[in-house]
């Protein structure tokens, strides 16, 4: 056995570890229960705690949270109608008519039960594709990876279906942003007007949570669905373990759903709302009944939870081994990873093989958790639907200036991720996506190297990017990539489920 | 007003508005990409090369905006505008702005109370008890976690916490 993997089971079941995926676990499952919190936003909330905890603590805190925070949205879209998550929204269809009536406890069993099965079909997905997408990854050359930079890119025509010109500006103004600093060839300071805290750039994290946090806290400021009083949780559900009946009812939804999840959350872009969309339409397809679907039926409730659970391990695929992001959640899990000086990227399988596989055990065990806390603990849990946001609000806010400076113990940075905050709002209020801003922060720099890299190489030949084969894979890929989106977007009838969203 | 509608510009306004500020950004970026040191090494990319091509992109994309627009607003075309800012938002910006600049001079601790203490009002706080005491619990306890469990550094002022 390759001693990596054995070194990173050991890791993974360190107690800290477990611990950490423990509390990340449960933590994920009430972020993603309450409407108005995102995944994205628990894990930013979670970050400066992650500053000072060791790389695999870390990681395994996150990932906790990133896997439970997929389930919990499905328990208020399962009670109230109202989806926890985007990725949660196919689940009310089916989730929500069964609780109506009386049936919400064998819903939400349900819902935990195929999570479960779409996180482990994704685990094993991740475990047996990484290593060795890994290896062919280390065979690229500076223009294979500036095309496979580019094709991470075309993620950004899964987030702008709305406006294509809109998120592609967007995306620009990333990439405007990641110039400022050391130029990552030469090393000469770009516009940073002198200034010595502009040199080492903006920091990705500190965009991050202005963008993210700062418009949620203002628009959490409508009286709204967040701890409003007479929210009925129904807290007395029934038993909520599945029975055998259901399960071998549910086992084909919960295949069909494992596999369309772990293959779209390969793809970038696509995300757990559309494999749940996509998900319920074959379950639907391929049922005895269904016309049954819609009226409450578990198979609907199976399919979209087992999907989007198994995009969070597709989605860790291409971040593990190429170090593109899947999602917004994963590109903001290598932002954590390269505070802790570990790059995703086929050399981490090479280089920190031990800490590699200890993260896909940890999703593993994140998973485990997911299932054990959700079962035993949903009914404390379904009350935490109704906090107050008075006291929720303002700690996140609090969390979010104690994250921006404790990054580079800089009043600057507190500043930027403030300025940042208000180019969100602005992007709002243009209906601007801000994903594509993000995954340029998170691409740029890499883009760019390879890009002058590449062009250095080959004397300024622009013919280097079709001549190498991977290079060619990739840009071929990145045009199916972007047709995909539109095709998707049409079939739909503009109709998109929103990708548009900070996660989950 | 329509539902959805903003109360003061309509989305296609808003479009041209942001083109044309975008416009003036692209130009100002342009010009201080021009202004960037060049490399002597001939066919090999300089430090503003890889500026220059978000330049073209962003004011090309910014003219697209700006066409489409002009497009709609002649057409009377009324694109679903997001919903306007939430009440109190701008007071809570604006306590955010107060904070940040008090943080440096007052402390983490002192800043963060009264700070916590406003925004529980602005989302509808109205108990003085619970707002006292949340308001105090809170940060001082995020100060003692952060400071003395993880040993990040926060901002102390000349109060010292």
């Amino acid at each position: 056995m390759n001693p990596d993997v054995l070194a990173g089971f050991q890791q993974s079941i360190l107690p800290s570890s477990l611990l950490a995926t423990a509390a990340g676990a449960f933590l994920g499952l009430i972020v993603g229960m309450i409407p108005g919190m995102t995944i994205s936003t628990g894990i930013i909330v979670l970050l400066p705690l992650t500053f000072v905890l060791d790389p695999n603590m870390s990681i395994a805190l996150l990932l906790g949270l990133y896997v439970a925070g997929m389930t919990g949205g499905s328990f208020s879209a399962i009670l109230l109608n109202i989806p926890g998550t985007p990725s949660a929204s196919a689940t009310a269809t089916d989730g929500y008519p069964l609780s109506a009536r009386g049936e919400a406890g064998r819903a939400l069993g349900i819902s935990i039960s195929a999570s479960f099965v779409g996180g482990i079909v994704s685990f094993l997905c991740l475990f047996l594709i990484a290593p060795n997408l890994a290896e062919i990854a280390l065979e690229f050359r500076a223009p294979d990876l500036f095309s496979l930079v580019l094709f991470g890119l075309t993620i950004i025509c899964g987030f702008a279906s709305r406006s294509l010109i809109k998120g592609l500006l967007s995306a620009v103004i990333g990439l405007a942003i990641v110039t400022v600093g050391q130029d990552p060839v030469m090393g000469s300071a770009r516009f940073t007007f002198g200034q010595a805290e502009l040199l080492p750039g903006i920091h990705f994290l500190t965009a991050l949570i202005g963008l993210f946090a700062i418009p949620q806290l203002i628009d959490n400021l409508r009286p709204g669905l967040l701890g409003a009083p007479g929210q009925d949780t129904g807290s007395r559900f029934g038993s909520v373990l599945p029975r055998l009946a259901d399960l071998v009812c549910v086992r084909l939804p919960a295949l069909i759903g494992s596999v369309v999840g772990t293959f779209l959350g390969i793809l970038p872009g696509v995300g757990g709302p559309i494999a749940a969309f996509i998900s319920y339409d074959y379950a639907k397809k391929v049922s005895k009944t269904p016309e049954k679907f819609g009226t409450g039926v578990i198979e609907g409730v199976a399919a979209p939870e087992a999907a989007n659970n198994a995009v969070a391990g597709g989605a860790l695929i291409p971040m593990m081994t190429l170090g593109i992001p899947g999602d917004p959640v994963t590109a903001i899990l290598i932002g954590a990873l390269l505070i802790h000086g570990l790059a995703p990227g086929p050399l981490l399988f090479m280089e920190r093989g031990d800490f590699a596989y200890g993260v896909i055990f940890s999703y593993l065990w994140a998973n485990i958790f997911n299932l054990a806390i959700a079962l035993a603990g949903i009914r404390f849990l379904v009350k935490l639907l109704a906090t107050p946001k008075v006291l929720l609000m303002p700690t996140i806010a609090i969390l979010c200036v104690i994250g921006s400076y404790a990054l580079r113990n800089s009043f600057f940075d507190v500043y930027a991720m403030f300025f940042f905050g208000l180019v969100g709002l602005a992007m709002r209020w243009l209906d601007m996506p801000v994903v594509p801003l993000l995954l340029a922060l998170v691409l740029g720099p890499q883009l760019e190297e390879h890009l002058r890299i590449a062009l250095t190489a080959s004397h300024g030949q622009i013919d280097v990017f079709f001549t190498s084969p991977f290079s060619l894979l990739f840009l071929v890929l990145s045009v199916c990539s972007v047709v995909w989106s539109f095709w998707l977007d049409r079939r739909q009838g503009g109709k998109t489920p929103d990708t548009a969203g900070p996660g989950g | 007003m329509r539902p959805g509608g903003t109360g003061t510009m309509t989305m296609a306004g808003r479009n041209v508005a942001a083109a044309l500020g975008l416009l003036a950004f692209g130009a100002w970026y342009a010009w201080l990409s021009a202004g960037l040191p060049e490399r002597h090494m001939p066919n090999t990319p300089g430090p503003s090369f890889f500026p220059l091509i978000i330049v073209a992109l962003l004011i090309g994309l910014s003219l697209a905006l700006l066409i489409k627009g002009i497009a709609d607003l002649r057409a009377g075309r009324q694109a679903d505008s997001p919903a306007r800012l939430a009440p109190g938002a701008l007071s809570a910006l604006a306590a955010f702005f107060v904070y940040l600049g008090a943080l440096p001079y007052v402390g983490f601790v002192v800043s963060s109370v009264i700070f916590f203490a406003v925004l529980m009002v602005l989302y509808g706080g109205r108990k003085p008890l619970l707002i006292g005491v949340a308001a105090t619990l809170v940060p001082v306890g995020l100060f003692v976690i952060f400071r003395h469990g993880f040993q990040i550094v926060l901002p102390h002022g000349v109060l010292g916490f």
